[in-house]
Formats: C-alpha cells, structure tokens, sequence
C-alpha cells in the first residue's frame, strides 16, 4: 500500500500521555463500518515526549478484525514519521494481536483490553513541533568549546542544558495541563558562564531567563514594553504560576 | 562594542553577548574609534560585528562607563557592573548594530 498520511492532529489520552494520530489511508477518523473492508491504519503515538522519546501503537482496521503492534521508539517525532512507512509494511504481512486492541469507532471513547479512554481537547499539534525543533536546535550550544567567543568563554554542560530544556518542557506540559494554552517557545542561547538564557520576544512581552549550571537558582526579568514588569528568581525545576502567565502565547 | 558571531545566532544579537571581561564589558567610545576600527581589533575580524549603544542609556542601567584608553587603542572604554538578567536585558534593548555580521562567511 502507498500509504500517505492523511491528517496529523495532538490530542491526549486519559493516562495524561500526549498523543499523536497520524491517519493513513483512504479513509480517515470518525470510522464507519465501510472503513472495514478498506486498510485504514490509525497511528496512536502514546508519546514519552517530556523524555523526548516516542513510542506508537497501531490499530488496523481489517475485515477480519482489530490488530495493535508496538513499534519501537522513534527519538524525535520525524524520525517516527521517516519510520512509519515502514511499519506500514511490516502490518500488512503480520497478523498479529496483542492485548492493547483498540475497539469502536475512535470519535469520544476507544476502549483497550477493556480500559475505557476517553481523548481530551485537541491541542494545537504546531506548538509541539516547535519546541521540538528548537529544542534539537540547541543541541549547538554543545559544540561550543572554551574561549568560543575569542575572549574566553565558557563552554556549556549537558546537564545545564537539560536543566533549562527540562524547565521549557515541563511548563509547555502544565501550560497546556491547567490553561489549554500553548507556550511561546523561546530563543535559547548561550549566556554568561555556562549558564543557559531563554529569551521571549512577543508583540505583548518579552522575558529574559538565565538558567545557571546547578543548584544555582535561575533568574528573570520581563515587561510589556510599558509599566508592567516581572522579575525574581526561580527554581527550575519546580512549577513557577507567575513566569507562565507571562509566558503563554499571546 | 565587538559582538561575537555565536552570539548573535542567525544574525540576531543575543543577552549572553553582554559580559564582563576582566573589570569590566569592553567597548569603544564612537568618538576615537570607527566600527571598522574596533572590528579589526578582534582576533577574528570576520566572525565579528559590531554594535552600539548610547551612553546614557547605558547609565541607566546602574552601570559605570568608564572611558579606559590602553596604549593600543585610545578608545578603550569599561563598562563596570553586575550583568544581571535585568541589566543584559535593558542593554540587549538598547543595541544597535552598526557593523552586522557577515553571515555567509566560512571561516
């Protein structure tokens, strides 16, 4: 089959793991029963995405029945959407069934080795894409080498990077978790002594935040362009109510 | 002030190219030196750019400018304080390119 995704959209499931659908075929979500004389294969990706790694599971549609199949994990989103086709022919000569079936018509509910799920609200999947991409973006901050700027500064550590990565991924999660709301995903740059700066820059806002190697504190300061302004320090590692408010898209 | 290309990824100029070396930020005053000028100074000139920011200004971030000259250069000026996340933010607002990047280059 040449199979090509039809659509792509975000949603989660009850467990709180972001998923991904990735439909592909000639017919597409809320199934119908003519769905089953068709191989339409709906990809649900139960995303390990705050450890940036993925896994999918399957659900194939076929007259003789539903079938799921693990796949093993893909490290970046492309990279299970490079793998897809792949499997995609993998299904088509395995009969395979395993415990995680998914049952009926995927609109409110799906049920899985008789574990009702219900999907949450869709959320905008290009947010998603974005951190990721930036966050793989970073990754040249670690090429940096001592005296980087001819003036002697100092390279950056991996735990300094995830320490503000880690910070950007868990306020994407509690931003969407308790707001429905996208986070505006930052420049991140190479700051002063090994630390780490992520820099909003909005129409509404702009926020600087310094995340320093560990166990320091990180520091910030933002304002709206007029009076109001919001500065302080934080632990990066825990939930901070005050730099999310800021922090969410607008 | 000279502007490393790695702090200005993609040719926008960053917070972290506001540091101390040494005693202080080190900058050229405008009045004895030309953009070309400083840029030569660096060891790289081509991975270099240049910005500029007005003194004032620069005061009121709570910071000292200090015209500093050094036999080798007659412009070398200090700019004395904490950069904090506060004050390379202010700053970062207050910077201007005169000389940008040569993006293409490979060096």
């Amino acid at each position: 089959m040449a199979a090509q995704p039809l659509f792509e959209t975000y949603a989660e499931n009850t467990s709180g793991a972001p998923c991904w659908d990735l439909c592909i075929g000639e017919s597409h979500p809320p199934y119908h029963e003519a769905d089953r004389s068709r191989k339409t294969v709906s990809f649900g990706l139960l995303s390990e995405f705050w450890l940036s790694q993925f896994y999918l599971w399957g659900c194939l549609r076929m007259p003789s029945g539903v079938t799921t199949l693990e796949i093993p994990r893909a490290k970046t989103l492309q990279a299970f959407r490079n793998a897809y086709a792949v499997w995609v022919t993998a299904l088509e000569t395995t009969s395979n069934e395993c415990p995680r079936a998914a049952e009926g018509p995927r609109k409110e509910t799906w049920t899985v080795s008789g574990q009702e799920s219900a999907w949450r609200k869709w959320v905008d999947a290009g947010s998603l894409n974005e951190l990721e991409n930036a966050i793989v973006k970073s990754e040249w901050l670690l090429t940096l080498e001592d005296d980087w700027d001819d003036e002697g500064a100092q390279k950056y550590s991996r735990e300094t990077l995830d320490r503000a990565l880690l910070f950007l991924k868990n306020h994407m999660q509690w931003a969407r978790e308790k707001n429905g709301a996208a986070l505006a995903v930052p420049r991140i740059l190479p700051g002063p002594n090994g630390s780490i700066d992520l820099h909003w820059k909005s129409p509404a806002y702009e926020v600087l935040l310094n995340i320093p190697p560990a166990p320091a504190l990180a520091s910030f300061y933002g304002d709206d362009y007029g009076n109001i302004r919001i500065q302080g320090t934080l632990d990066p590692s825990a939930f901070n109510l005050g730099v999310l408010s800021w922090l969410i898209r607008r | 002030m000279r502007v490393h290309r790695n702090n200005a990824p993609d040719g926008e100029l960053a917070p972290g190219a506001f540091r101390d070396i040494g005693r202080g930020m080190s900058t050229d005053w405008q009045k004895y030196s030309t953009a070309e000028e400083t840029r030569a100074r660096a060891g790289v000139p081509q991975k270099n750019g240049v910005t500029c920011m007005v003194a004032g200004g620069v005061r009121s971030c709570g910071l000292l400018v200090e015209h500093d000259p050094i036999p080798v250069n007659r412009a070398h000026t200090e700019i004395v304080g904490i950069k904090s996340t506060e004050v390379r933010f202010k700053l970062l607002r207050l910077a201007r390119w005169v000389m940008p990047l040569e993006l293409n280059q490979s060096i």
